[in-house]
């Protein structure tokens, strides 16, 4: 089931976004083309007319992220808990199953968007050594990330990687708990959501607050300290995850309690 | 045979507002019931709480035995008051939304009632009219091979002919394995269809006879006994 | 003829009468097979149940009889028919002399003025 919901989220969503990155990735093409004419030459036409494409061009970069986030919640907003959410809560399907798809299908776009959009600025400065130059930084970077941290680079990246996948699922759900928590209210949902978005955050903010003067406190034993220099990003980045893993985990179960027992659809 | 409804001291309060007390309610197999009461009765809540979209405050209600969930959504066919569905798609597209969900949904049934309304099934949603729009959520749920029908307000907002066409649906569609209960304000309409009448005033049932006995009982049709019971 | 229900009577009682009419009208010929309840319910839109209930009774006094697997046939007893036509034709007479008398009418004057209207209709 979970996979059918996913079928038709990613079907419901694509429609808007498929356009975009096909207009974005154009417009890198256009763009790459206006630079090189430009370098060699300087009417003041084709400058005016690159302006604007690479104007477009940023305003369909921003407008991609812009959408992203809007359709993140709006997903969420109006098709679980607007009329929609008649026909939804009443497939045969577990409450957790649909918040699960909206989950996924949120960082399924906001990844394609960051893909498509780094995808495009290769486009845009596309010369015939650019693959070459993009792995040899990378190599470099890897090597320096050994060299200071003691761990391999690419390991480094894998878990930077996931570190932000976790908080990116960790900021999806307070929103969706958050949304969850307003429309329990008669009156005023959005405003409830507000309101418990700045709680959840105001929350979370303690509690780092509370790991960080807890992690400065151990960090007074200098001498282990410097033995274990070089792991302390590995860590932290490791820390992360898990932070973020128990967050995730708590929103989940925070909106799939609201919205299978505390149900108010309009 | 298990009922197919039942309400044990069913209770819903909003806050402090009460919408359903201690109703005590059973609905068997095989018969059409007509859920009536004026605005605010508790009619919409009490299908609301059959279809697990809200859950009790107290007591309990029953489809076939279990609590709403996975298992009674799929023999629970719901039709709401609004539009529910999609708008980007089409009619064929929800056809197959609702043909991946429930193994009970007959597409090719779907098909022969929107041919029958002369309705295009490659038509998007979004360019259909509210009526035509209502007709097709109607043919999704009577496609449906359940074992309980929820109708909310089936025919408020359709004209007199499409009426016809819908009562009469829901006549043709009738086996002694399934129950349907229609809940609206236009009982004139289809008293001739119902076997039952449940009469609901401010949370609470007030009556639950059948339509011949009121008639017989009583002298006047439903539509006239509901005028008396709930006069202004 | 189409199906007409008054609302204040069940619709039962309605319906076995209007079979029955149909039945000593000839338009279900004594032998033939009556449509299916769910048929003959779409067709005078109401409940099956009502219908089914009006079909038993109907059973019951014989102008029905069932075949197990095949459904149900009208009567071939035709002396019943010509019965139950005489029972509804003297009651329709009763009643509508009853209507007339409240109008003031008395049985000689209600005769003759049958015999006009007849005339009147039949030119």
């Amino acid at each position: 089931m979970l996979g059918k919901l996913l079928k038709y989220e990613v079907k419901s969503t694509a429609r808007i976004f498929l356009p975009l990155y096909a207009s974005l990735l154009i417009f890198a093409v256009i763009n790459n083309i206006f630079i090189r004419i430009n370098g060699e030459n300087n009417k003041l036409v084709i400058s005016i007319i690159s302006g604007i494409s690479i104007a477009a061009y940023v305003f369909i970069i921003i407008a991609i992220f812009v959408f992203t986030l809007f359709v993140m919640i709006q997903r969420f907003y109006k098709n679980l808990l607007g009329d929609e959410g008649y026909l939804m809560f009443t497939l045969p399907v577990k409450t957790g199953e649909n918040i699960i798809t909206k989950l996924l299908a949120s960082m399924m776009w906001v990844i394609i968007s960051v893909i498509v959009t780094l995808l495009s600025i290769i486009i845009i400065s596309y010369n015939d050594n650019i693959f070459i130059s993009i792995l040899n930084s990378l190599s470099k970077i890897s090597l320096e990330i050994n060299n200071v941290f003691g761990i391999s680079g690419y390991l480094f990246f894998a878990e930077a990687f996931i570190a932000i996948i976790m908080t990116l699922a960790t900021s999806i759900l307070m929103v969706y708990a958050s949304i969850a928590t307003g429309q329990m209210l008669n009156r005023h949902k959005l405003l409830g959501a507000f309101g418990a978005y700045l709680a959840f955050n105001m929350i979370m903010q303690i509690i780092v607050s509370i790991i960080v003067v807890i992690a400065s406190a151990i960090e007074l034993n200098t001498v282990i300290l410097m033995e274990y220099k070089n792991t302390i990003p590995h860590l932290i980045i490791i820390g992360i995850i898990f932070f973020n893993l128990t967050f995730t985990a708590i929103y989940y179960i925070i909106t799939n309690l609201i919205l299978s027992r505390r149900l108010n659809l309009e | 045979m298990n009922p197919i409804l039942e309400c044990k001291s069913l209770t819903k309060k909003y806050g402090n507002t009460g919408a359903l007390s201690n109703i005590d309610l059973t609905i068997q197999r095989g018969r059409i019931v007509g859920l009536l009461g004026p605005n605010g009765s508790g009619k919409s809540t009490l299908i609301k709480l059959a279809n697990g979209l809200l859950t009790p405050t107290g007591g309990e209600i029953l489809i076939n035995g279990s609590y709403p969930g996975i298992e009674t959504k799929k023999i629970v066919s719901y039709l709401p008051e609004r539009t529910y569905l999609n708008d980007w798609m089409s009619v064929k597209e929800v056809i197959d939304f609702f043909k991946d969900f429930y193994s009970n949904f007959k597409p090719d049934k779907a098909y022969e009632m929107l041919e029958r309304l002369a309705i295009n099934p490659n038509d998007k949603l979004k360019t259909l009219s509210k009526g035509t729009k209502e007709k097709v959520q109607l043919i999704l749920v009577m496609s449906r091979e359940a074992d309980l029908y929820l109708l909310d307000e089936p025919i408020g907002g359709v004209d007199p002919a499409a009426r016809d066409y819908i009562l009469n649906t829901i006549i043709n569609n009738y086996n002694e394995k399934a129950a349907v209960v229609i809940s609206t304000h236009l009982i004139a309409d289809i008293e001739s269809v119902l076997d039952d009448v449940v009469f609901l005033a401010n949370g609470k049932v007030a009556l639950t006879e059948s339509v011949d006995e009121i008639r017989e009982k009583q002298g006047k049709s439903i539509d006239g006994l509901f005028r008396e019971v709930f006069k202004c | 003829m189409g199906w007409k229900f008054k609302a204040d009577r069940p619709i039962y009682t309605q319906l076995v009468e209007q079979i029955e009419l149909r039945i000593v009208s000839g338009m279900y010929s004594p032998g033939s097979k009556l449509p299916s309840v769910r048929d003959l319910a779409a067709e005078a839109s109401v409940n099956p149940n009502t219908m089914q209930k009006a079909l038993a009774e109907l059973e019951q006094n014989g102008l029905l009889y069932a075949q197990r697997t095949s459904g149900r046939y009208i009567t071939e007893d035709e002396k019943m028919i010509l019965k139950v036509k005489d029972t509804i034709a003297l009651e329709e007479i009763k009643s509508f002399l009853q209507k007339m008398s409240e109008l003031g009418f008395n049985s000689q004057d209600t005769i003759y003025l049958i015999e006009s209207v007849a005339k009147e209709m039949t030119k």
